[in-house]
């Protein structure tokens, strides 16, 4: 898989970016806690990858690679895992991933709508990515917050009864904020 | 600790009274203004055996779905100086059952009561290693918790001679990568080993062989929150609060187009129309109940004439549906029963975990069927198949509840809203998005 996020290297990590089948030293000594803590090796697998995906911001084939040897099970075991788990992405995805609630709660308050207006914003389609890099779409299941349905999480914050007419606004307000943590 | 043990009466809202009018009911020093950890103070007085004896004599029932008796449950673990250590006591956080946020609500505001109930539990089975499995996408539960087992740890309230008692446990916060499934014992039991979430077969129970093949008991975030009360309050008290055969409080809650959704400590066995009308102050104007699904997405459909049936495990059961979570969706007249069962029936296919027939290969089917019948591309003969594709996912063909509880909402679905599916077919158009135009 091809890795050309060189535009937008992430922060700290340009080592990470420009050689994906190697660990850095910060990864590795997580990953060396991890395996103090558990049982048996393979059973790190989910925390190892969550682990590492949060500097990289998703799995490429060469990183999960680099897991799999670090930790010490096979690399078919470990993509197993890698492709069962909703939150592990093994594709690039952009600086902010908008996981817009798909839950029934969400749909029966016009959640289908919020939905179209983030895709029509942004001229991306369930699934993708802008150009730019600023964000993906990506639609979760229920969140948990029926009562104040229709909801998004994106950026780890929750918005909550969402209007269609703020989509362009709840967009900007995670674009300031991701201009304002570089 | 040498906190002054504060006076409190009874509460008749045990679970919520930390939180009820309260900012930081999420600290520990705010938890134990209301008599937070007296019920565990309590339980380290005793044998395990007592404690699981009043947890026993509470009728206590597993809040997650199921209703199964708690003491009972634990009564399973094997004691005794030959058995398999560690022992491991897990807290099902991974709410993702759709319609359902009453454990989000609990974990943000009371992290200190599940940790306490947590404790209780592993008193009275006798645990060594407890592990909170909480959802992924729940950031400000997982930041709470993770401030609160800090404090525990400050406070000697967990780890090695806890409180000076002698007692040890320690807890860890597992955070999933996100899998519906996870929610099922057995397959969190395989997540928290690193592996795929397949359920695994049944017996061995998890009781006897569960984590890395160690005695291990999974209870859900409200069974816990139940606990540090019966023990600090007592078995009278407990079961004077509910308004049936079963015992306690539960949170109940209505999403949908109501004037006020929300969530609600209630006597279990509060009469559905009565957590609808007068909680949730009833429809939103302009909008009818339909219908409503009374525990989240895999209970089935109940109408309007069942308004009068108390919530409690059995009375829900007796007009053929479950109590679930005990949070309510509710369908109006100017949505799709059929986009809602497809919306339901999408999730299911796509959280199923492939593990068998029935599941991985019915339910995608169910939802090509759903989605040809709702955009007016239906025949009658569809009708035939959705109702074999619900006996093919009957409960006794899978390895676990996930099939079965995805065709709930369809077959009740298919036995009350049938007019509609025939309305589809014979019309060819969906008279909803017509009508209402809700895409």
């Amino acid at each position: 898989m091809n890795n050309d996020n060189t535009d937008h290297p992430p922060t700290d990590l340009t080592i990470a970016v420009n050689r994906p089948g190697e660990l850095t030293a910060l990864e590795q000594e997580r990953l060396t806690v991890l395996l103090a803590h558990c049982v048996e090796p393979s059973g790190v697998s989910i925390d190892a990858l969550m682990c590492v995906q949060q500097s990289r911001g998703w799995i490429s084939d060469q990183t999960l690679a680099a897991i799999a040897q670090f930790i010490g099970v096979s690399e078919a075991a470990l993509d197993s895992v890698a492709t069962f788990y909703n939150l592990i992405f093994r594709q690039p995805v952009a600086k902010v991933v908008l996981h817009p609630c798909n839950g029934m709660s969400c749909h029966l308050m016009a959640g289908e709508q919020v939905e179209k207006a983030i895709s029509q914003c942004l001229g991306i389609e369930l699934g993708q990515s802008c150009r730019d890099n600023q964000f993906t779409l990506i639609p979760l299941p229920c969140l948990g917050a029926c009562d104040k349905a229709p909801v998004m999480i994106a950026d780890k914050i929750l918005f909550e009864l969402i209007k269609v007419e703020q989509v362009p606004q709840i967009l900007n307000q995670l674009i300031t904020r991701q201009a304002n943590d570089e | 600790m040498n906190d002054p043990t504060p006076t409190i009466t009874p509460p008749s809202k045990p679970m919520t009274r930390f939180v009820d009018g309260q900012q930081d009911s999420h600290r520990l020093e705010q938890y134990q203004r209301h008599g937070g950890y007296l019920g565990f103070k309590h339980a380290l007085t005793l044998t395990a055996d007592e404690v699981l004896q009043q947890v026993k004599d509470s009728g206590l029932r597993g809040r997650g779905g199921a209703g199964f008796p708690t003491g009972l449950k634990w009564s399973f673990m094997p004691q005794g100086d030959d058995t398999p250590t560690p022992k491991y006591l897990i807290v099902n956080a991974d709410e993702m059952e759709p319609g359902a946020f009453k454990d989000r609500y609990l974990l943000e505001q009371t992290p200190h009561q599940i940790i306490e109930g947590l404790l209780i539990g592993a008193k009275a089975v006798n645990a060594d290693i407890g592990y909170i499995f909480i959802r992924g996408d729940y950031y400000l539960a997982i930041e709470r918790l993770d401030e609160a087992l800090q404090q525990c740890r400050e406070h000697h309230l967990i780890g090695s001679n806890i409180l000076g008692s002698g007692f040890n446990f320690e807890i860890h916060l597992h955070t999933s990568a996100g899998r519906y499934i996870c929610g099922e014992e057995t397959a969190l039991i395989n997540s928290l080993e690193g592996k795929r979430a397949v359920p695994r077969a049944k017996p061995p129970f998890p009781q006897v062989s569960g984590l890395w093949g160690k005695p291990t008991i999974v209870n859900n975030v409200e069974t816990y929150c139940n606990l540090p009360h019966i023990l600090l309050f007592g078995v009278q008290w407990y079961q004077s609060l509910g308004r049936c055969k079963d015992f306690g409080t539960k949170l109940f809650g209505v999403s949908g187009r109501v004037k006020n959704p929300g969530l609600w400590e209630l006597p279990m066995g509060t009469p559905i129309g009565e957590i609808i009308n007068e909680h949730a102050q009833g429809m939103c104007d302009g909008y009818q109940l339909k219908g409503f699904l009374p525990g989240g997405g895999s209970t089935d459909f109940l109408l309007p004439e069942h308004l009068d049936t108390p919530m409690d495990y059995d009375a829900i059961g007796k007009i053929r549906s479950r109590m679930g979570t005990g949070t309510i969706t509710i369908l109006d007249d100017k949505y799709c029963p059929i986009r809602l069962v497809l919306n339901l029936l999408k999730f299911f296919a796509q959280e199923s975990c492939g593990w068998c027939t029935p599941c991985r290969d019915g339910l995608p089917w169910a939802v090509s069927l759903l989605e040809k019948i709702e955009r007016g591309d239906g025949q009658a003969a569809d009708i035939e198949q959705l109702i074999d594709i619900t006996k093919f996912a009957a409960p006794g063909n899978t390895f676990c509840a996930l099939a079965p509880g995805a065709v709930e909402p369809l077959q009740s679905a298919l036995r009350f809203f049938l007019e509609d599916f025939e309305q589809h077919i014979e019309k060819k158009c969906c008279r909803y998005r017509q009508e209402h135009r809700h895409d």
